[in-house]
């Protein structure tokens, strides 16, 4: 009977513990009044403080519910008296029972309450728990059978989270009418107020959560994340690429032990960085994604550790930039050790006078145009080094760009001489004779492009440098027609404005449409066609750095087989 | 100087060096023809039937792997030197298994790599 009384009042608790409360401030009231009650009840206000501002501090950090009821269970005889307390909590495959014997009682006591705890969560939830297997843990002495020991009172208290019961604390004893009410809405107070903390908290956590979450899955570092068990929490599409797995597979920790056998055993790793509490760096590894470097990190809450964070951090691209950089030496020690040993080799035909006398000037003069080589490229790397360094400045002044194109001319006349190429320039009539900008690097510029298109063409072909005056809003296209341009520029380029537009044409093979956006990369010849055609592709970088400078344009089109326009633009108003 | 009677193809994009190896070629009393690119080179095989190419690798146009393999594919089986400065091993390798004659980097000097012709043509 009186099972069936508690069993109801469990079950409408939730409801009732409003009106409780009320009835327990009624009561406090009361009891205030009576002199004799008074010290209990200021007991139990003392208990309820220490015990939620106890739980207030763990629940900065942890949202285990388990842990916020052995927060309370484990200072509750301070409180009052009572021969075991217990709590069951629920999980989809087991339930939990935690009994804690403060005085001995018998193993009946214990099963007895068990029964009635679960009962009281089968009342509660509709649902017969009865076969639901039992994970128990006892404290405490279990009295051999000759001490009497029935369960003679005792009280549940519901935990609800997020409007959920997620388990039920059982307070009970052999003393008959043992519990006083007012201990009993103490208790029911922190519960209640425990449980709507942890609510509210989860609340929180769940936003932060699906925060974290969004974070991890767009991150570019794989990230697997496991419990101290091994057992996979998080698993982001990033670590599952870098493995090759198919982004909807659960994943186990063997999955990836697997992949990473031959370098180091990732469990071993794991338990070792949760163990001694450090991060473990690894080489790098190849995995199907490419190159990796592994992390693995311990992960903790202020007092225990949950597990740990492995992270694969991609250095893809660090090792391509790698490479680059190493095909860049190699191909500018290449290319001052070409010129270098052919000079070597001709001044040695000269000391042992290997070659005809009238053979030497010709000799002579190989040697002066290979140290004029190595000389362009010299500068061109210290050029390259000024600018990534920042220290590279232009001075401006108002110059002629006739009489620089018209003096490169000049000087490029022997080489196109030897080259059979015809070197001439072509101006619209509107070009103006002065404009601000830095004559030194554009003749630079210049030196680039002429000697590109003179290297890159063929007999009898042709290199033309142009130039014209370019209106904010105008086509090149149709601009170059009134001046009678002709080059390889079949788009027009918006919004430019107000400029020089200079350009050098050549009659050479032209240049593939997918190769002509990387020419002005640093490093690009390295992989390029061009390669092979000597030439480290630091001419058009600077050239690019310089134009960039003026607040200019550079570009090229070209036809394939028929030849290729470089351009580059100068700002009038700057 | 006297004649060997051997005419060796320069096939090297190089000028200069090409012009240093025909200098000492002839120094040494050897024929020597040139060429700039594989495909010229191809066309200076038929044209001046040379007893040995000395065939730079890394070359505009046609490259001396190519060049070498059309060689073999036509059935040529001339001695073919290759030349390179490259240290990369992608490159030699390639040329390795269309090569008849040796490998040698063109910072051996001029005497030794005339050495390997004659070696080569079993002279002396």
């Amino acid at each position: 009977m009186i099972i069936e009384i508690l069993l109801a009042a469990v079950a409408f608790s939730l409801i009732a513990l409003a009106a409780v409360w009320f009835f327990n401030l009624q009561i406090n009231k009361e009891m205030r009044r009576q002199p004799t009650k008074k010290a209990d009840d200021e007991k139990n206000k003392m208990y309820e403080m220490e015990i939620l501002n106890e739980l207030g501090d763990k629940m900065d950090y942890s949202l285990d519910v388990q842990s916020v009821i052995e927060t309370i269970t484990g200072s509750l005889h301070r409180l009052m008296e009572y021969s075991t307390v217990s709590y069951m909590l629920l999980s989809p495959e087991k339930i939990v029972f935690r009994v804690s014997l403060e005085k001995p009682v018998s193993r009946d006591f214990v099963d007895s309450v068990k029964i009635k705890m679960i009962d009281s969560i089968s009342a509660l939830l509709g649902e017969d728990f009865k076969n639901k297997s039992v994970e128990e843990t006892l404290w405490g002495t279990v009295s051999s059978g000759e001490i009497e020991s029935q369960v003679s009172s005792f009280f549940n208290i519901p935990l609800v989270v997020s409007g959920k019961l997620a388990g039920l604390l059982n307070v009970a004893d052999t003393r008959a009418g043992f519990f006083k009410e007012e201990e009993m809405t103490t208790l029911y107070k922190i519960a209640k107020q425990a449980s709507a903390a942890v609510t509210r908290l989860q609340g929180v956590v769940e936003s932060e959560k699906s925060k974290l979450n969004a974070m991890v899955s767009s991150m570019a570092d794989g990230v697997l994340m496991t419990d101290i068990d091994y057992r996979v929490l998080v698993v982001n599409p990033t670590a599952k690429k870098a493995f090759g797995f198919k982004t909807d597979k659960d994943l186990e920790i063997s999955d990836f032990t697997g992949e990473l056998d031959k370098y180091f055993d990732l469990k071993d790793k794991i338990e070792e960085s949760i163990r001694l509490d450090k991060i473990f760096f690894s080489e790098e590894i190849s995995l199907q994604g490419g190159f990796f470097k592994i992390i693995v990190s311990p992960v903790k809450n202020s007092w225990k550790t949950q597990g740990c964070v492995v992270v694969f951090r991609d250095i893809n691209r660090e090792k391509e930039v790698e490479k680059i950089k190493d095909d860049f030496t190699s191909m500018i020690v290449h290319e001052l050790r070409s010129p270098l040993d052919s000079i070597k080799k001709m001044i040695e035909l000269i000391r042992v006078s290997k070659v005809a006398k009238s053979k030497q000037s010709e000799c002579l003069q190989m040697i002066y145009g290979s140290s004029s080589e190595m000389l362009e490229l010299v500068n061109n790397l210290l050029d390259m080094a000024k600018i990534e360094a920042g220290k590279f400045t232009l001075f401006k002044q108002l110059s002629s760009i006739k009489e620089i194109i018209a003096s490169r001319v000049s000087f490029f006349d022997i080489s196109a001489k030897d080259a059979k190429v015809k070197l001439e320039s072509n101006f619209s009539q509107d070009v103006p004779d002065k404009v601000n900008f830095d004559p030194h690097t554009i003749s630079q510029v210049l030196n680039n492009l002429i000697s590109n298109a003179l290297k890159f063409n063929k007999e009898n072909g042709s290199v033309v440098i142009q130039a014209l005056l370019h209106k904010k809003g105008g086509s090149i296209l149709a601009e170059a027609k009134t001046a009678k341009i002709d080059w390889f520029i079949k788009n027009d380029i918006a919004d430019i404005p107000d400029s020089l537009f200079v350009a050098v044409t050549n009659s050479g093979e032209g240049i593939a449409e997918d190769q002509i956006n990387k020419l002005f990369n640093k490093f690009f010849q390295v992989k390029s066609v061009f390669a092979q055609k000597g030439g480290t592709g630091l001419g058009l970088a600077i050239t690019k750095s310089i134009i960039d400078s003026h607040g200019g344009l550079v570009g090229a089109e070209s036809v394939e087989g028929q030849g290729a326009t470089f351009y580059f633009t100068i700002p009038l108003n700057l | 100087m006297e004649k060997i009677g051997k005419k060796i193809l320069i096939v090297e994009d190089s000028k200069n060096y090409r012009w240093v190896l025909e200098q000492n070629l002839m120094q040494a009393g050897f024929d020597v023809a040139t060429a700039d690119d594989g495909e010229k080179g191809l066309a200076a095989v038929k044209e001046e039937k040379p007893d040995l190419i000395l065939l730079d690798i890394e070359m505009p146009r046609m490259d001396g792997i190519t060049m070498s393999k059309k060689l073999k594919e036509a059935g040529e089986n001339l001695p073919i030197i290759f030349l390179t400065n490259m240290s990369d091993m992608k490159h030699i390798s390639g040329a390795l298994e269309t090569a008849t004659g040796y490998i040698i980097k063109s910072e051996l000097s001029v005497d030794e790599i005339i050495g390997r012709v004659k070696e080569k043509l079993n002279l002396k």
